[in-house]
């Protein structure tokens, strides 16, 4: 269900925060230029994150989402986007060839950036990512809930997937019809999950205050250590950004 | 507007947090979503529940649907959008109980007043939702506004519709027996005095946005007369000319 992968690697063994802050310096860099060569570095660049974190499998996985949202995307910007001599009119949208090349770069940009994502979740635990959030400022409780929401999730998707068994061993189909009818069939399906957590929600509030939730003395099982690695891992980020921004067409 | 903090300190207004985000995020898997533009979005009856929720439970559910979008994006489509993911949800969870507080709706919803008053903040919810999303993502230069934020308000305006009365209808009265009405767990969330200022500003800014957002997404931003919004769609045109009309949403929100 979750990406990560439990390997022994260079990212993996990052402090959460380096590898958030990290992230966030990842994310900047197919965002300085829209030109395709320069978005094509990206992609290596994220290639490259990728064989460092041990996780180009789970690019793979991916490819049957990201090559479609790379096809829509160069096709979408094809279209709105207003430049040059029009090559092919459409009512009001056009296509030119600069508003291809345009389109291509965009297809770039969010692919690399979707594998940066890949990354980094394929290398952090979620309570790594909690402790990560912490660490750059987010409250606690709201780095907690985050956790809690994730953690909660594969119960209610089992849950989910129980509910739709359950109507359809009853008759109920609810993939069949067109899009409306799909949607009305949706109730006895939703509605179901929803009662199931607003049961959910007293128990969860007793267990969450009988171990101190909220309390301010607080001691985590969890304790990580930003070491010189993590310390030269975002010097070398940066610069990379800092060399790329100097050097964008 | 305080209560968006002041939840916190509330344990049962966490745990309603985390399950409203829970829910969020599960409920797409088991419905094999529709995809409209792939990878960007979709059919998802999954849209209701910030509607639904936020009506129920108040705050908790604006955060629960931007930590439930957030916990979606965790499944491989992190990225700079999921910020603008993150607060366009946010909206979409808050606005819906502010509006519903501001025009007096009722638990009800057997009358066409309350169809009404429903449908005005469905509508003015998906928009804002719409618009935020749309205009982010466009400035990152990932989807067209005229494509994805159409596509969001459109979505979420027609499931939040067609199943929110009914799951409303059935939920509510339950809610409130279990005590789990934000009203009855939070203190202090009466009808602020700036409601009226705060629709004006709120209705000003989802339809200025979604109007002029779409002229400049087109390409007839020349006929419309917003100047400060001239270029073209992925370039600053869409980033700089929604940024009064986002404010105005944001300001809305606020003192509503």
């Amino acid at each position: 269900m979750f990406l990560y992968q439990d390997k022994v690697s260079f990212l993996h063994r990052m402090h959460p925060s380096a590898k958030l802050v990290g992230l966030v310096l990842a994310f900047c860099h197919p965002l300085l230029s829209s030109d395709p060569l320069y978005l094509s570095s990206s992609l290596g660049l994220a290639l490259a994150v990728g064989a460092l974190g041990r996780c180009l499998g789970n690019y793979l996985r991916m490819r049957k989402f990201l090559i479609p949202l790379f096809i829509a995307s160069v096709l979408l910007w094809a279209l709105f986007r207003r430049v040059g001599e029009p090559l092919l009119m459409l009512g009001p949208l056009s296509v030119s060839s600069e508003s291809l090349s345009y389109g291509l770069a965009m297809g770039l940009r969010i692919t690399s950036l979707l594998l940066f994502g890949v990354a980094f979740l394929s290398t952090t635990r979620i309570e790594e990512l909690t402790a990560g959030l912490e660490a750059v400022g987010v409250p606690f409780k709201a780095g907690f809930v985050l956790s809690l929401a994730v953690r909660l999730l594969p119960t209610f998707a089992a849950t989910g997937s129980e509910i739709v068994q359950a109507q359809r061993a009853r008759g109920h189909d609810p993939f069949s019809g067109g899009p409306l009818a799909r949607l009305r069939k949706a109730v006895p399906l939703v509605a179901p999950i929803l009662l199931y957590a607003l049961r959910k929600t007293d128990q969860l509030s007793v267990a969450l205050e009988a171990r101190g939730f909220g309390s301010p003395d607080r001691r985590p099982y969890l304790t990580y250590r930003f070491g010189l690695r993590d310390a030269l891992a975002l010097g070398v980020s940066a610069m990379v950004l800092v060399l790329s921004w100097r050097l964008r067409p | 507007m305080k209560e968006i903090v002041g939840m916190w300190r509330s344990t049962k207004m966490c745990a309603l947090t985390a399950l409203t985000a829970a829910v969020y995020a599960a409920v797409l898997i088991p419905f094999k979503p529709i995809p409209i533009i792939p990878g960007f979005t979709e059919i998802r009856p999954a849209s209701v529940l910030p509607v639904v929720c936020s009506l129920l439970f108040g705050p908790a559910a604006a955060w629960g649907a931007a930590f439930g979008n957030i916990v979606g994006d965790l499944f491989g489509t992190l990225g700079p959008g999921s910020l603008f993911g993150f607060v366009g949800n946010f909206l979409y969870g808050l606005l819906p109980y502010k509006l519903w507080r501001a025009l007096g709706g009722s638990t009800s919803l057997r009358s066409g007043r309350d169809l009404a008053v429903l449908a005005l903040v469905c509508w003015t919810s998906s928009v804002a939702c719409g618009v935020t999303i749309g205009w982010g993502v466009d400035l990152l230069g990932f989807v067209p506004f005229g494509a994805l934020g159409n596509i969001i308000w459109v979505n979420n305006f027609l499931v939040s519709m067609v199943l929110g009365p009914v799951l409303l209808r059935l939920l509510w009265r339950r809610a409130e027996r279990w005590g789990l009405l934000y009203t009855q767990i939070v203190e202090g969330v009466g009808r602020p005095r700036t409601w009226v200022l705060g629709l004006v500003l709120l209705v000003l800014g989802t339809v200025g946005g979604l109007v002029l957002g779409n002229a400049i997404s087109l390409g007839v931003y020349k006929a419309v007369p917003f100047a400060f919004g001239k270029g073209v769609t992925g370039g600053l045109g869409i980033g700089l000319g929604l940024v009064p009309f986002v404010a105005l949403t944001f300001a809305g929100a606020v003192l509503l």
